[in-house]
């Protein structure tokens, strides 16, 4: 009996070692708020993780096999599409919004420019099979993983038996995404004392907290919240936001507030992808506002800021770049599962 | 020692699942006066036109009985995807000593539902009854086609949901139920009206559209037993 009871311990000891040594802890500094993903019904793991990172990089999820999120979503830059102002999709297809940048997810409760989606899992769903991004289903991309080797290893190494399942396909991607935490920028360092501003870098961090901080709110540099920033509307697209979902005319033209971290990295700006570099961004907010009935009370009076004023701004606003997220290996296209580029392997081989 | 504990445990769970009943709730879809195949064309009455039926999913969740105005029972099981293609029978095990004479359940998953993310089972995204461009379950998808439909290839598309204010789209049923088993007929001719084939021929997003089809749903139901 005595052996039974050694036995039966050791036998736990290892399978919950095994068990803690596969868990990923996620990590973020004492500065951010609490997360409001719940871990606790899609528990971080590193296979888990890993075969999220594979579906992002892989066109297996669309219809013709040409584009995977990372076409659209490129780790360079900071996982938006720079030089493209609209997304682009499967047979050279133009979208109607900028694809944003994807970091800091596990703050964020609603998804989209327009907030149509409410929950991260749900997100991939929407590029997946709009006809003018991916143009392929859920189901279908299930059946397709189902007869891929290389997924079925994945599946199994994530969830114990290669079972392809939605459920299991959308939380593993939420998983690669809820890692993308950008928090090591220059900022960063100087809230934790590891570094401090210039003093122009300071003078922009005050004008930063009187002029912006309300909307793009420190240290996530958004609220997640939606307003009307006051661009007028471009009638080739006729986008008017979260009107589009809720039909509401209380909603008409408002967006989601996008982070002013990694900038230097995702332009162009705005929901159209309409300014291409900052200072066009700057001078809208000067200069540029279209008063409307929705329009933020935060811009209803003109912000002004001398030339000088607009250069410190700046100054601050680069210190909010990290290069360290930027350039993360772990982010990167997984070249070990892959071997040569994802568009070279056809996915009827693997 | 080992195998008194597992005999225990096996008699245990026989003796349980003979002491529960099986009942069941069925659907049967109709035309008329007709079992409803899919795929079938069938004539619509004051028309020269027909129709066809390709597609019927829907969302059965919650189910529970009653006594007397009292629940004595509640599924464990929340949420079940009925497809008419593949299955359109509910088992429940109800304990033995249960006697009941209603049922109780909804048309729809529950709002909460509605915003937890990726769910396993009937309510993975993949059975094609979660929005894709938006979030929400479809709680009732009914598609096909009739030559009444000025759409192209005829076709008509019901995807019918939302879970927010004011354009929920959960529906509550009650019917009497005193036996083992309850057939509910789903008359499809009085779903799937002229009008509304002529006017709305695709409802594909939450609003008010998407609430009339879908009470006009749950009042066409009838119980048979």
């Amino acid at each position: 009996m005595k052996k039974q009871v050694l036995v039966l311990s050791a036998l736990v000891t290892i399978i919950s070692l095994f068990a803690f040594t596969a868990k990923h802890v996620f990590l973020y500094p004492t500065h951010f708020p609490k997360p409001v993903y719940h871990f606790n019904n899609n528990t971080l793991s590193k296979a888990k993780i890993e075969l999220g990172r594979v579906l992002f990089y892989d066109p297996i999820l669309s219809k013709d096999g040409s584009i995977s999120c990372a076409s659209c979503h490129s780790s360079y830059n900071a996982f938006a599409h720079t030089d493209h102002d609209l997304s682009h999709g499967i047979n050279d297809q133009i979208g109607f919004r900028n694809a944003p940048a994807l970091f800091n997810l596990a703050w964020q409760q609603q998804f989209m420019w327009d907030g149509a989606i409410n929950h991260l899992d749900m997100q991939a769903l929407a590029p997946i099979a709009h006809p003018k991004e991916m143009g392929e289903n859920l189901t279908d991309v299930v059946t397709k993983l189902q007869s891929s080797t290389l997924y079925k290893t994945l599946f199994k190494n994530a969830y114990h038996d290669s079972l392809v399942t939605g459920e299991r396909l959308l939380k593993a991607m939420s998983q690669f995404q809820l890692t993308l935490v950008s928090s090591e920028s220059k900022y960063d360092k100087v809230i934790k004392k590891q570094a401090s501003f210039t003093e122009q870098e300071q003078r922009g961090y005050t004008l930063f907290k009187q002029h912006c901080n309300s909307c793009h709110t420190e240290p996530l540099f958004s609220n997640y919240t939606f307003a009307n920033n006051g661009l007028p509307v471009d009638s080739t697209l006729n986008d008017f936001g979260k009107m589009n979902i809720t039909r509401k005319k209380e909603d008409s033209l408002l967006f989601k507030i996008p982070t002013l971290r990694n900038l230097s990295y995702t332009f162009p700006y705005m929901h159209d992808g309409r300014f291409k570099k900052l200072n066009e961004v700057l001078h809208h907010y000067t200069q540029g506002i279209k008063p409307s009935a929705t329009l933020a009370v935060q811009l209803k009076n003109n912000i002004n800021l001398s030339p000088y004023q607009k250069t410190d701004l700046m100054a601050f606003i680069l210190t909010l770049n990290d290069s360290a997220f930027v350039f993360n290996p772990n982010h990167k296209y997984p070249h070990q599962v892959f071997g040569a580029t994802p568009n070279n392997i056809p996915t009827n081989k693997r | 020692m080992r195998y008194v504990v597992a005999i225990i445990i096996i008699s245990l769970t026989f003796y349980l699942e003979l002491m529960a009943q099986q009942a069941q709730i069925s659907f049967t879809p109709k035309w008329s006066n007709e079992t409803l195949i899919l795929g079938k064309y069938y004539p619509i009455s004051n028309s020269n036109d027909s129709i066809r039926v390709d597609v019927v999913k829907f969302y059965i969740t919650n189910i529970s009985l009653w006594k007397q105005g009292n629940q004595v029972y509640s599924s464990p099981v929340e949420h079940h995807l009925i497809n008419l293609e593949t299955n359109n029978t509910i088992d429940l095990k109800v304990p033995q000593q249960i006697s009941f004479d209603t049922i109780q359940f909804f048309i729809g998953t529950d709002s909460i539902t509605n915003t937890l993310g990726a769910m396993s089972g009937d309510l993975d995204a993949m059975h094609g009854m979660y929005w894709a461009w938006q979030s929400g379950y479809i709680n009732v998808k009914i598609e096909g086609a009739s030559s009444i439909c000025k759409t192209r290839k005829n076709l008509f598309q019901y995807h019918l949901g939302g879970y927010l204010s004011p354009n929920q789209t959960r529906q509550q049923v009650t019917f009497a139920m005193a036996n083992q088993h309850i057939n509910i007929f789903i008359p499809f001719d009085e779903i799937l009206q002229l009008q509304t084939l002529q006017n709305t021929p695709e409802v594909m997003s939450p609003g008010t559209q998407a609430v009339i089809n879908i009470q006009r749903f749950k009042q066409a139901l009838k119980p048979t037993e």
